[in-house]
């Protein structure tokens, strides 16, 4: 058994399904992101691991102690909030030690505790202010402190960092990890960011409209999504998928895509009606490759540099392909590109799950 | 070197009309009375004249034991009626804040009595404490009449019924405000204090009640200047008896003035009432209103 398991985990409000058949299992000191757009149920799930909200069917057992019938307080938690919830109307030391004070710890303790939180956390400075004298980075930060002097088994995070700038959000998403390292607790981190999913998350569990969608590490979901949505939700730009069909002509595979036909001589299945070919853009060379590659032909429509990459974004017949290009290459616009995918780079979906074939280092 | 324009006659021609409402309609009459204050002046003996007294109806004011009795009585109505409207809006709140079926309707039926005009709800209330026939006799004893009480006519239950009925009228009004506070609490607070290990209690104690202090001191504002001013329920309910039991300082002024004609004397006391509130808002604004104007953003 893990030691942290969400089994069949089911939650209706009224008549209106938003987690179905959720199961989760985590080992003792992971990091575990879970990761979906806004409205995909995961803030839900948290709270449901939290105890601030029943499930309606399914069992939550956290270091092997089932606690469904546990209120938050006696589940051994702590939990970081994306307004922070810090209690305003005490000071930033007061706000660490409610907790504690709560649970009847002797004063000693309480001020061991807030001495070390405030080391690790560099907040020394903000102990007599109050929340509204601090900047949201600061607030987070003792939002934090007030979870770590708790020592609970496990941490919950509800998206802490999408109330700050993108500055902000970076120097505090390293720090979180280096927190992580340093405790070893298991950390269960709700967010809509996929960069941070990708940086923080050892497991990551992607989440769409209450199901689970894929659950691996970050490489495993970015190099073999489980279906046309998270293929398309990670990456940034985000994968190339074209929706259409597969069909067999001259006894070869081939994908249909509005007029766009592409000759898939890797894939031995017959035709189906509802398929989808991806791509990431950074998988697409510009010259001929070694590997048994296709080919597309295409007319550069817009030129964007990001700097460290450049965009191309190429009609090939009357879809869009975006291209991502390192700065030294030099394209202008309207100017015709051949395009070249390696077999091992497409990503093939059938009836919404990963097609798996012979060749290539795509086998899962 | 050109002068740049001067914004200020056109801010004057601006706040005219501001100006002019307060001034015809609080200033002059406050101005007046205060003149008024200073004169003796019989109403009905126009042949004794106007004579000057200067500060003569204030120091007749401080040696009156009437009106210190008056005093007496109105303080103790704002302090009781004050505290337990607070308590009882306090628990309106906490019930009409929370969901559930019919909360709609609830919210309503609880300003009902706020919406009745006072002197409506006096005279109702003073059916309700009749001797004979009141409801307040009926519920408690029934058909043996031989019990019935006659409330008014005792001086602690006179002054009980006045607080009561003024309880009943404005506790929702208190409820109201304090709802208002109660709205902007964070839900995650109470999630977070939850996790922290916050029972019920602990959690309307160290959270709920710390954060509804700015609403919780504006209800007590209003509440006690309003309080101050009351007249309609003692002129209905008991005229200021049995006695003087329930002789509200208002109600003095009002008798002095209009009833015995002594408009200076009459004047003079509506002014020590105007100055107490005028303290006492004072003293709010100062207070309260600093911990107001620090509210808490979260």
């Amino acid at each position: 058994m893990s030691w942290l398991e969400l089994t069949g985990i089911e939650k209706s409000f009224k008549d209106i399904a938003v987690l179905k058949d959720i199961s989760l299992q985590a080992s003792e000191g992971e990091f575990v992101v879970l990761l979906g757009p806004s409205g995909c149920g995961k803030s839900t799930l948290l709270r449901i691991i939290a105890g601030l909200e029943p499930q309606t069917q399914g069992t939550v057992s956290i270091g092997g102690r089932v606690v469904d019938h546990l209120s938050p307080r006696d589940r051994d938690i702590a939990m970081v909030f994306q307004q922070y919830a810090l209690y305003p109307h005490l000071t930033v030391r007061e706000n660490l030690a409610f907790g504690l004070t709560m649970r009847k710890e002797a004063p000693s303790v309480i001020k061991k505790r807030i001495q070390e939180a405030a080391d690790l956390l560099e907040i020394h400075d903000l102990l007599d202010r109050r929340p509204k004298e601090l900047s949201g980075g600061q607030r987070q930060r003792v939002a934090m402190g007030r979870a770590i002097v708790r020592k609970p088994k496990l941490f919950l995070f509800d998206e802490p960092l999408s109330n700050l700038d993108a500055r902000l959000r970076t120097s505090l998403r390293v720090e979180l990890k280096k927190l992580h390292q340093r405790l070893k607790t298991t950390m269960i981190y709700v967010t809509h960011d996929q960069v941070e999913a990708m940086t923080l998350g050892e497991k990551i569990m992607i989440l769409h409209e209450g199901k689970v969608q894929q659950i691996g590490t970050a490489r495993q979901i970015y190099d073999l999504p489980e279906n046309p949505f998270v293929a398309g939700f990670m990456g940034n730009p985000p994968m190339n998928l074209f929706q259409g069909s597969l069909g067999v002509s001259n006894g070869l595979t081939q994908f249909y895509s509005g007029d766009m036909v592409i000759p898939l001589p890797c894939v031995t299945m017959a035709s189906d009606a509802n398929a989808y070919l991806g791509v990431r853009p950074e998988d697409i060379l510009l010259k001929p490759s070694p590997a048994p590659a296709i080919t597309l032909s295409g007319t550069i429509e817009v030129v964007e540099n990001l700097g460290a990459d450049v965009l191309l974004y190429v009609t090939v017949v009357d879809q869009r392909v975006i291209v991502r290009m390192p700065p030294t290459i030099s394209k202008t616009p309207g100017e015709a590109v051949a395009m070249h995918i390696p077999e091992s780079c497409l990503h093939v979906f059938v009836n919404e799950h990963r097609l798996k074939w012979k060749s290539g280092m795509n086998e899962g | 070197m050109t002068r740049i324009k001067s914004d200020e006659p056109t801010g004057w021609f601006m706040i005219f009309p501001a100006l002019a409402f307060v001034g015809t309609l609080i200033l002059y009459p406050a101005v007046n009375s205060f003149t008024l204050s200073l004169h003796r002046i019989y109403m009905g003996l126009p042949a004794l004249g106007e004579p000057f007294v200067g500060i003569d109806n204030y120091l007749h004011l401080l040696q009156d034991p009437v009106a210190r009795q008056a005093f007496g009585v109105t303080f103790g109505f704002v302090i009781l009626s004050t505290i337990l409207e607070i308590i009882l809006g306090l628990g309106i709140a906490l019930v009409i804040h929370e969901h559930f079926k019919g909360r709609g309707w609830v919210r309503a039926a609880v300003l009902v009595p706020w919406a009745i005009p006072t002197v409506v709800a006096s005279q109702m209330w003073r059916f309700i404490f009749n001797d004979q026939y009141g409801l307040a006799n009926l519920v408690l004893f029934g058909d043996q009449v031989s019990l019935y009480v006659p409330w008014l006519a005792y001086p602690g239950y006179a002054f009980l019924a006045i607080v009561f009925a003024d309880v009943w009228k404005t506790a929702s009004f208190a409820g109201l405000l304090i709802l208002a506070g109660l709205q902007v609490i964070p839900e995650d607070c109470y999630d977070a204090a939850r996790i922290d290990g916050a029972n019920a209690w602990q959690r309307f104690w160290h959270v709920t009640l710390p954060l509804l202090k700015p609403a919780l001191l504006t209800a007590l504002l209003f509440r006690t200047i309003d309080a101050f001013r009351v007249f309609d329920l003692v002129f209905v309910m008991t005229q200021g008896g049995p006695g003087d039991a329930t002789q509200v300082i208002q109600f003095y002024g009002y008798k002095t003035l209009f009833t015995e004609g002594q408009v200076g004397y009459g004047t003079s006391i509506s002014m020590a009432v105007f100055a107490t509130i005028f303290i006492l808002s004072l003293f709010y604004i100062r207070t309260v209103g600093s911990s107001l104007l620090k509210r808490e953003t979260i």
